[in-house]
């Protein structure tokens, strides 16, 4: 028998670990997944007792409700594997015959791909058919979100030869998925790392993890904005300064999403009850 | 075969098992006793693999069970002494869980299930402690698993359900099963226990098999009081008495009149075991 990795094996087990995520933390996802339109009925009510106006949520406040609900989605990465840590839920988990392996890609599967598109597929089919029987209500969000992307991709592609910057869709692809596994893979490791108020010591590592870095650039920045006096700063400058940030913030994406990917793995490889 | 040497484990700066070493062979049921806080729970979680030895080695079949190999894990069941309340039926349960053993047999859980008076509709969730108890014990012996971990698994159970717990174990377990039940109800197990492993403060005490302790220990249901006796407990029919036994003759074994003699007697008794 491979001890390592077994693709029946594998299947086997990603089917129950995906059965306990529909037991488990479905109702969840799909209850976040339904904020657009309970954010939708809340407007309308309220319009309707204040204004006596049938009026439906604009784009902008429709887009931020989303992102709203994306956050929300992201902090809940700290429940979905969180049981592994609490003694009350049991040793199953540990004790169930797959190997880390196997349980380590089931777990990113579910969290980085089952979750979010179960929680995408409810949005959008819930906004897309407020959008088909509310005319006042707009084009739907993942429709005009794709046309603002496009916008933004071409937009780019144009940039391209005219100015110093170079990012390519697939850079911005790219930086997208980065930050979003990067974001997902850090509440889903402090889930499984800590065993009780998760969020809490997922916030205070992000807050002390800044202020150690706000106050490393504050005595880096002063000895390299020195060394600007008298520098005649140009465009071509500034632009060369953006695209080394951009290029950076997508390799520390890169290697903190590897980083939470190790950490992830040590932890179910490490884990004891 | 499960060989343990040198085994030392901790939680944090309180030292809970130190320098234990034990044998332990296939085909038998193992009770591990011993008072509340010596490290029978830990010892059997460090058994099956869910911690990691601070010092020393445990081999399971020639393994390490902290590697959490599937091989191994298929071949094992640890029952906590508390249960968790899953959110499906019984037999839900069962279905989705059971094809990670290759021995399970859901007709056979159906049947404990059965036996025990349990419905398999009932929701895991909605039941009783004892139910909940019974049930994880049915899926337990249906994995026919070739190691067994229980923590006190009559714990909860009520009084028909303790001796239908010792059909099972007897009906339902491959004769080169091995199980270590670690128990503070002896009496509930003491005719399907042997041998009998005995822990105290950081060491075990004993590690022996009935006819073994019979050989050493006379067990006597008289009511002459006997001057040597190491143990002497009075109860309503007359009283029981324990003293080496000298003559080779054989007596049945009284575990919890053994228990307290081992532990009012450690220094004689530990040699008599050859541990030292």
């Amino acid at each position: 028998m491979n001890d390592n990795f077994n693709f029946n094996r594998f299947l086997t087990y990603f089917k129950y670990d995906l059965t306990q995520m529909w037991r488990n933390h479905s109702k969840a996802a799909i209850l976040i997944g339904g904020a657009g339109a309970i954010f939708y009925i809340l407007w309308v009510m309220f319009s309707l007792v204040f204004t006596q106006q049938w009026q439906t949520p604009t784009l902008p406040a429709r887009f931020v409700m989303f992102l709203f609900a994306y956050a929300v989605l992201e902090l809940y990465q700290v429940r979905t594997y969180g049981h592994l840590t609490e003694k009350k839920a049991g040793s199953s988990w540990l004790m169930i015959p797959a190997s880390k392996t196997e349980k380590f890609v089931s777990m990113l599967l579910v969290s980085l791909v089952v979750v979010p598109l179960l929680f995408l597929a409810v949005y959008a089919v819930l906004d897309g058919f407020l959008s088909l029987v509310d005319p006042t209500y707009g084009k739907a969000l993942f429709t005009s979100f794709i046309g603002t992307y496009s916008e933004v991709l071409d937009a780019f592609a144009q940039m391209k030869g005219t100015y110093a910057i170079h990012l390519s869709p697939a850079t911005i692809v790219l930086t997208t998925l980065a930050g979003f596994f990067c974001n997902f893979m850090y509440f889903l490791l402090c889930g499984i790392c800590f065993k009780r108020n998760k969020l809490v010591c997922a916030f205070a590592i992000l807050f002390v993890f800044s202020t150690v870095l706000s106050l490393i650039m504050g005595f880096i920045m002063p000895g390299m904005l020195s060394n600007l006096n008298g520098v005649d700063v140009s465009e071509e400058m500034v632009l060369g300064w953006t695209q080394g940030i951009i290029n950076f913030s997508v390799i520390l994406s890169i290697l903190m999403t590897i980083g939470f990917g190790w950490g992830i793995w040590y932890r179910i490889k490490t884990l004891q009850h | 075969m499960i060989e343990v040497k040198n085994l030392e484990f901790s939680y944090g700066p309180k030292s809970v098992l130190k320098n234990i070493s034990l044998n332990v062979s296939e085909g038998n049921i193992y009770g591990l006793l011993g008072e509340n806080g010596v490290g029978k729970t830990t010892l059997l979680t460090l058994l099956c693999g869910l911690k990691k030895p601070k010092q020393g080695t445990i081999l399971v079949d020639g393994r390490n069970p902290f590697d959490r190999e599937p091989s191994l894990l298929a071949s094992q069941f640890f029952l906590p002494d508390e249960v968790t309340p899953v959110h499906s039926s019984a037999i839900q349960f069962a279905k989705e869980n059971g094809v990670f053993w290759p021995g399970f047999k859901l007709d056979q859980f159906l049947s404990i299930l059965a036996e025990f008076e349990v419905e398999q509709d009932q929701r895991m969730d909605a039941m009783s402690t004892g139910q909940l108890k019974k049930t994880w014990i049915a899926f337990a012996l249906s994995c026919n698993a070739k190691y067994y971990y229980l923590d006190e698994p009559t714990n909860g159970l009520d009084i028909p359900s303790k001796a239908q717990f010792r059909k099972a174990v007897t009906k339902y377990t491959a004769e080169d099963s091995t199980l270590i039940i670690s128990t503070h109800q002896v009496r509930d197990l003491e005719n399907i226990i042997d041998p009998i492993i005995i822990l105290d403060n950081q060491e075990v005490l004993v590690n022996a098999g009935m006819e073994e302790i019979s050989s050493k220990l006379f067990f006597d249901y008289g009511n002459q009081i006997q001057p040597g006796a190491l143990y002497l407990e009075q109860t309503p029919g007359g009283c029981i008495q324990v003293y080496p036994n000298t003559s080779g003759e054989e007596s049945k074994v009284n575990v919890e009149a053994f228990f307290n003699t081992v532990h009012a007697h450690k220094d004689l008794i530990k040699p008599m075991f050859n541990l030292k």
